[in-house]
């Protein structure tokens, strides 16, 4: 360990958060940590931004600010001295920044990225405890208020629920409670998405009858006074973190305040009276934020199997203009320096004339990000997901987790822009045919550039490929699938948008 | 049915300019094309019209094959991602100014974010908006980028490019006449007639053919279909390399992967001739079985890319005769301009 290490360590040994950590994770955070300086004065983050890193203050004193929902101003949530950090629910599941850090004075930060943050952030940890703790002081009443089913109920109840809150995460494709089992908890999503699906009673098929993202709950009818049974069998639908509060404990708190314990078993009742259950109150919670209109339970199953839920915005291309002229890929090479297209026309029909292309969706919960160990895939500050070539060591854990599967590995070097008069001569109607050929056999394999053999280095494994998707053609000022389709039939929408606004003109 | 084409503005600039060389021929009381009666200032106005039309039409297929091979001059637009990325921290602190309170007149904020663009030489690139919620009666302000787009979408030029062609068709004939008595004149009145119908047939087809294709695209699309079927054919050619050299089972094979063959037949005849060989070739049996079950999918999805190509080919073989044809026109035309100055 080099004498800048140890006085790290000597430095780190004093805060709480990086007392026992295992030597594996200590290795990792002497070789991954990085440094962040901020001046006195200066905005570090602003509420909403995207960031992923997570940040542990060494030096210096901040600010944190909230502006709250409804536009009732901003609230001055505290001072942040050193040893306390900030970001963790960035780091942990992308989300945006949830207050605004200003540096009151001069500032160290010691900023841990999401591929190190898992690291540590090893289940039974200290850190972990640590971490979870945190949030349910920072954020667990917020997330508790916004569930419909506590929303009547006094503050210091709410306390108390914060305090036999568990937090539960769960891998891809995993049950968090099967349809006809007693329903013993109410679960409030931190990040993820999750899917809601019930045997159809004439055909005994699995249907979708609801999707719970980010801040929606379920399990209501763990609380009502009729039927405490699942109605529906709950899926994970990519890695969620959930907090789970269990109704023994809940009637075990409240033993002494029936009041409370009716009210919340009415609430539940009224929320469950509906005859689509809970998949009113989960589709209600989208239309609040102004995401679904009134979807059919087919548009609704697609858009669940395609996990399109979980997407940000998608290219889709209108079958009844699309002349199939391939303009839109041609631009998206023409735009691109290694002449490799990052879009195909294909993908899924989610309805006869509309098809979800195969291009990035800028996901809100990007799980290509998750799976990549090796930080080359970071959220810009607008949310844009981006893929980093050198950090990119070809390992293609992305291609495999992207639920869309737009990623593709390419070649480590970027070939000089050849093939352009070809493409000219292409175009020539009927003659084009001839020049259609590319000679793949004529390219040489391609040398190991410094960055790769550098990134050999440090992994143990060579870079053989690298990973691309749709940049939504970075630094320009179009997106050039889009500008270039002469029958404006490609055009970027959000799924639920499109969902909605399909479901309203029928 | 696409009907946006038929929705445009540029329909009502072409309106206005035809008929109003129209009107202007009607209350001249003039000749069209260069006989007696026909006025001089007439024709000229309408020749130069119709050429500037023709080039703005011929424009669109300019940008197209330009943008395609990365010439196309806004590329160099493209702004580095750091000076995005400083962009996207600048509107993010002014929004945050913004929610304080600390800014509350719209010009300001409008011209805040111009300044910070231009600081971070990305004002060509973005333009900032405001984007105003309502909650309860207080108005929320925030600003955001959008893309410059800088000479427009594709769509918009698709739609120049229609309607100012067919009013440059009712140009020429205004100004032509009709008349082919010249061998130059019938040249010029017979490649417009020819570019301008194939037009009016383009707009049919593009139109009506996505919905064509899309009503065929029952099994697979053509996307797929394209796939699939190089799939097969590496799978054929593979297949045949194993044959080894029994030339004569090739030829049986060849038969049976020629698409406008009966693959029935020849299959036929291949496999009595393996049994005829030697009946007890049991691997024989199965790699011709294996061979003549990928030649049928490779048959089966060739044919459904034709039925599905059929809209496409046609669309082909009009540009065949539309992009030629205009491209001659408009050389003929700018000779037709430097001949008639000349004498
Ligand atoms: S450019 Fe437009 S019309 Fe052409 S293939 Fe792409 S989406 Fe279809
Ligand atoms: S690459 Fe795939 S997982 Fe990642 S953001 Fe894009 S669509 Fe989502
Ligand atoms: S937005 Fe740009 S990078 Fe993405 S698919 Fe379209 S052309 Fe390609």
């Amino acid at each position: 360990m080099s004498d800048k290490d140890k006085d790290l360590m000597e430095k780190l040994a004093g805060i709480e958060l990086f007392q026992g950590l295992k030597p594996k994770s200590e290795a990792a955070l002497l070789e991954f940590k990085q440094f962040r300086v901020c001046e006195a004065g200066k905005v570090f983050v602003n509420q909403g931004e995207y960031t992923s890193e997570f940040c542990i203050i060494l030096e210096g004193l901040v600010s944190a600010y909230r502006s709250e929902p409804g536009g009732s101003g901003v609230k001055r949530l505290g001072t942040l001295k050193p040893g306390d950090w900030f970001g963790e629910m960035s780091a942990k599941s992308n989300q945006p920044a949830m207050a605004t850090i200003q540096a009151d004075t001069r500032c160290v930060f010691m900023a841990i990225d999401p591929p190190l943050f898992k690291v540590l952030d090893a289940p039974k940890s200290k850190f972990k405890t640590l971490i979870d703790d945190k949030y349910r002081e920072r954020a667990l009443s917020a997330h508790l208020r916004a569930a419909p089913l506590f929303k009547g109920i006094k503050e210091e109840k709410l306390i108390q629920l914060q305090d036999i809150a568990e937090f539960v995460s769960f891998d891809t494709g995993k049950v968090i409670a099967a349809e006809g089992n007693e329903a013993d908890a109410i679960y409030l999503i931190r990040s993820g998405a999750v899917s809601a699906t019930c045997k159809d009673k004439e055909t005994g098929v699995q249907r979708i009858s609801a999707y719970f993202k980010d801040n929606s709950s379920f399990g209501e009818c763990a609380l009502s006074t009729k039927d405490r049974m699942w109605k529906y069998t709950y899926t994970t639908l990519g890695g969620t973190d959930t907090v789970k509060i269990p109704r023994d404990k809940m009637e075990s708190i409240f033993e002494e305040d029936q009041e409370t314990l009716q009210l919340l078993s009415l609430t539940a009742d009224l929320l469950l009276s509906d005859d689509e259950g809970e998949a009113t109150s989960a589709l209600s919670a989208l239309s609040d934020a102004g995401n679904a209109g009134a979807l059919s339970v087919d548009q609704l199953e697609i858009m669940v199997q395609r996990k399109s839920v979980k997407g940000g915005e998608a290219l889709v291309i209108d079958l009844k203009k699309c002349t199939r002229c391939n303009a839109c890929v041609e631009s998206c090479v023409a735009v691109h320096e290694d002449r490799v297209p990052r879009l195909s026309k294909s993908g899924s029909r989610i309805s006869s004339d509309m098809v979800l292309s195969s291009a990035c969706y800028n996901c809100d919960v990007p799980e290509c990000m998750s799976a990549c160990n090796d930080g080359a895939i970071r959220r810009s500050s607008r949310g844009q997901i981006q893929f980093i070539w050198d950090n990119c060591t070809g390992c293609s854990a992305c291609t495999l987790k992207c639920p869309y599967g737009v990623i593709r590995m390419t070649g480590t070097d970027s070939p000089e822009q050849s093939g352009r008069w070809r493409s000219l001569f292409q175009e020539i109607p009927v003659l084009g045919k001839l020049f259609n050929k590319a000679k793949l056999a004529d390219v040489d394999a391609p040398e190991e550039t410094e960055e790769e053999a550098l990134v050999s280095l440090r992994t143990g494994r060579k870079v053989k490929g690298k990973a691309i998707k749709c940049d939504l053609c970075a630094g320009l000022p179009f997106e050039a699938c889009v500008y270039n389709c002469p029958c404006g039939a490609i055009d970027r929408i959000n799924p639920e948008a499109l969902f909605a606004a399909k479901a309203a003109s029928n | 049915m696409n009907t946006t084409y038929f929705k445009s503005i540029h329909a009502l600039w072409a309106l206005l300019i035809a008929s109003g060389f129209v009107v202007w021929l009607v209350l001249g009381e003039y000749s069209m094309g260069r006989a007696a009666g026909s006025d001089r200032g007439y024709l000229l106005w309408s020749g130069w019209v119709a050429l500037t039309l023709f080039f703005i039409v011929g424009a669109y297929s300019l940008r197209k094959y330009i943008h395609k091979l990365g010439w196309s001059p806004e590329f160099r637009y493209q702004a580095d991602p750091k000076a995005v990325e400083q962009t996207e921290d600048a509107i993010n602190n002014l929004n945050r100014e913004i929610a304080e309170g600390r800014l509350i007149n719209r010009s300001d904020m409008l011209s805040r974010a111009k300044l910070a663009l231009s600081q971070a030489g990305t004002g060509r690139i973005f333009r900032p908006e405001l984007d105003v919620e309502k909650i309860g009666e207080v108005e929320h302000f925030s600003v955001y980028l959008s893309p410059k787009e800088p000479l427009g979408r594709m769509a918009k030029w698709m739609h120049a490019h229609l309607f100012l062609g067919l009013g440059a068709a009712i140009l020429v004939l205004v100004h032509g006449g009709g008349q082919m008595a010249t061998p130059m004149g019938a040249l010029l009145n017979g490649l417009s007639a020819v570019v301008i119908l194939t037009g009016l047939f383009g707009i049919v087809i593009w139109a009506t053919g996505p919905a064509k294709m899309t009503a065929a695209e029952t099994d697979l699309s053509i996307e797929e279909a394209f796939v699939l079927s190089r799939h097969y054919e590496r799978k054929v050619t593979a297949a045949f390399a194993e044959l080894g050299d029994d030339d004569d089972l090739v030829e049986h094979f060849k038969a049976a992967a020629d698409d406008s063959g009966d693959f029935a037949k020849a299959a036929e005849a291949g496999l009595s001739q393996l049994t005829a060989k030697d009946p007890a070739d049991s691997k024989g049996h199965v790699l011709f079985q294996d061979i003549m079950a990928l030649i049928g999918q490779r048959q089966r999805v060739n044919r459904s890319l034709q039925k599905l190509m059929r809209v496409r080919r046609t669309l082909n073989l009009w540009r065949a005769i539309h992009v030629p044809a205009s491209v001659f026109l408009l050389g003929l035309l700018v000779f037709h301009v430097f001949s008639v100055w000349w004498y």
